[in-house]
């Protein structure tokens, strides 16, 4: 299995070859022209030998691009092992495209999230955020999408919130807006911020079902628990009953164990009601602005 | 542009856009760069013969080169916007949008389309907006269509033959719908969630209660795991074949889990016959019947939700989601 560090290092290594193959190709280009005359030699034969070079290289950088294409589907089928079998060719292979290593660190970073090696693929994200991406920004949206994640789940906040933050600015697919939603509701369940997380929370309860089963089981139970603590009893018995019908509870909280709270009795007293909110609210108020 | 792909009966014309949109000729820039390398070539040939030839060799590689890439980036560009498009119109289906589906799907449509791929996938998209609009007929023909001109993977095969299928038994082709159905399960695995609902239509539809019930139980745990909230589907048609087997409180229950996990005006729309069944125990409960006219707005609350960007959480706005 291939290390974060040893991964990095190699797409380093790779990216600056990328540079030094294309500079040096196109000074092969260049000198051809210059000196075939001079030479004796036909000119375009001469640069036709690097362009050619160039040109295969392309072609082979494009059709590792579309090998690419086929490791989400790996790795949504569970098939994990020759997903990693062929990142790790990718990243250890030369290519010139220097996008193709990016995305194969990047595809590295969701194997790690599926294999649920947290740290791995929060490290990963955040190497590869530190390169200057492409500007159409899927590939940064992505990386940031799991870095929040991961962050979100081994409790490193501060990088969850500058990640979330980031895409919040940015405007936002569908599915990328479900992911998000999924984090947030996670990251305001750790850090209790319970009126931020009930804000919207109509519509948050509809955005949910557009989400895969266990992704909408979770952000509703995450919901459902905000209900709770701010004494909304109506929200939460309403969404514990969709959440029951979507997964089992256990399945839940053994993933989140934040979440067990609401499957358990609510001690006598501590059960939020209408007039103690406003104390509730205003206990949260310090980190809902800091929101 | 928008081009509205209704016909005068405010029907969508699948005919016309299956021919508006297959792919024009991809290599018009074929003949000149075929001309220029020519051109090159001779030039080559006779560079010896005059300083002035020799020069202009370097300025035709250097120009047969630019072309290429000016093609290319421009036939790049215009399928990223394809690709776009066709995103767009995902989501538009997703959110229920399904006027501008129908617009954004005429425009695409409407015109030769770059790629092959990218004409498939729309008319794939195609599909939803025709059963939607309750073209049955028209949809089998697409889907028909597209199974037979087409080698997709096996997922997609297997979706669209569902979809197919589901027009199929609401048109009460039901001879049909049975040798599907036996064909398909024949050819796949029984876990499929999609294939047991529509099984359930169909046993329900023809009045086998009983076994519709029994596909239900049989089947629950793969409802939720494999469609999510669409397994609401799964709970109307029990409460269906409950109501038909003189359960009415059974109906009620499963009535309600089906409006718990999904829109009830959607649910009858593809399930028309399971009004009956709604009607005698379709009650939600005291928060989920007053959370349904919060959600009132059909889809189009969450897609301008959506479109606002309010989906975040972190907003500062304490805007609280009362129920009541």
């Amino acid at each position: 299995m291939m290390g974060v560090e040893q991964a990095v290092s190699r797409v380093n290594r790779a990216v600056i070859l990328t540079w030094v193959v294309h500079v040096a190709l196109g000074l092969l280009v260049l000198g051809a022209m210059i000196v075939g005359p001079a030479a004796g030699v036909s000119q375009v034969l001469v640069a036709a030998i690097p362009l050619t070079i160039w040109v295969l290289l392309a072609f082979n950088g494009m059709r590792e691009t579309r090998n690419a294409m086929h490791w989400p589907s790996l790795i949504a089928s569970g098939q994990l092992d020759e997903a990693e079998r062929q990142i790790e060719i990718a990243i250890r292979g030369f290519s010139m495209l220097r996008s193709v290593k990016l995305m194969s660190l990047h595809h590295l970073a969701v194997l790690r999230m599926a294999q649920r090696r947290w740290q791995d693929a929060s490290d990963l994200s955040a190497a590869l955020l530190s390169y200057r991406l492409p500007r159409e920004k899927s590939l940064t949206r992505a990386s940031l999408m799991v870095l929040a994640n991961a962050a979100v789940q081994i409790g490193n906040l501060s990088a969850a919130y500058g990640a979330i933050g980031r895409l919040r600015g940015d405007a936002l697919l569908l599915d990328e807006r479900l992911g998000l939603l999924n984090i947030e509701s996670l990251y305001l369940v750790k850090i209790g911020a319970w009126r931020s997380l009930l804000s919207g929370i109509d519509v948050k309860a509809r955005m949910a079902e557009l989400m895969p089963c266990e992704m909408a089981a979770q952000t509703q139970a995450c919901l459902a628990l905000g209900a709770r603590r701010a004494g909304r009893g109506d929200w939460e018995s309403y969404l514990k009953e969709r959440v029951g019908l979507l997964c089992e509870a256990a399945k839940l909280y053994a993933e989140e164990p934040l979440l067990r709270e609401l499957w358990s009795e609510p001690a006598s007293g501590t059960r939020v009601e209408a007039a103690s909110v406003e104390v509730a609210s205003v206990e949260t108020a310090e980190k809902d602005q800091q929101i | 542009m928008t081009l509205d792909p209704t016909d005068k009966t405010g029907k969508i014309d699948v005919v016309s856009l299956l021919e508006s949109s297959r792919p024009g000729r991809g290599h018009a820039l074929l003949m000149p760069l075929v001309l220029m390398v020519a051109v090159i070539a001779v030039l080559v040939s006779t560079a010896g013969e005059s300083a002035w030839l020799g020069a202009l060799v370097p300025l035709a590689f250097a120009g047969t080169i630019g072309m290429t890439l000016w093609h290319t980036v421009r036939l790049a560009r215009r399928q990223r916007r394809e690709l776009n498009a066709l995103s767009e119109v995902d989501q538009m289906i997703r959110l229920g949008q399904w006027d501008l589906a129908v617009a954004r799907l005429g425009e695409l449509l409407g015109r030769p389309m770059q790629r092959f791929h990218a004409r498939l996938q729309a008319l794939i998209y195609l599909g939803g907006p025709l059963i939607r609009l309750g073209q049955y007929e028209d949809a089998i023909g697409l889907y028909e269509y597209l199974l037979s001109n087409s080698q997709f993977p096996a997922g997609i095969s297997f979706s669209l033959r569902c979809a197919r299928l589901y027009a199929m038994i609401r048109l009460d082709h039901l001879t049909d719908a049975y040798e599907t159905i036996g064909q398909m399960r024949r050819e796949s695995s029984s876990s499929s969630a999609l294939l047991s609902v529509l099984e359930m239509y169909r046993d329900v539809k023809t009045g086998h209660f009983e076994e519709a019930l029994g596909i239900f139980q049989d089947r629950k745990a793969i409802f939720a795991a494999q469609l999510g909230h669409r397994s609401c589907d799964a709970w109307a048609l029990a409460s269906w074949a409950s109501w038909g087997m003189q359960r009415p409180e059974q109906a009620g229950m499963f009535a309600r889990n089906a409006a718990l996990l999904g829109d009830r005006g959607e649910i009858l729309r593809r399930f028309p016959e399971c009004a009956a069944a709604f009607a005698t125990g379709g009650s939600v409960g005291v928060s989920a019947g007053v959370i349904a006219g919060v959600f009132a707005g059909g889809s189009s609350g969450v897609s301008a939700a959506v479109g606002a960007g309010a989906s975040s959480a972190l907003g500062v706005v304490q805007q609280e989601g009362t129920p009541s």
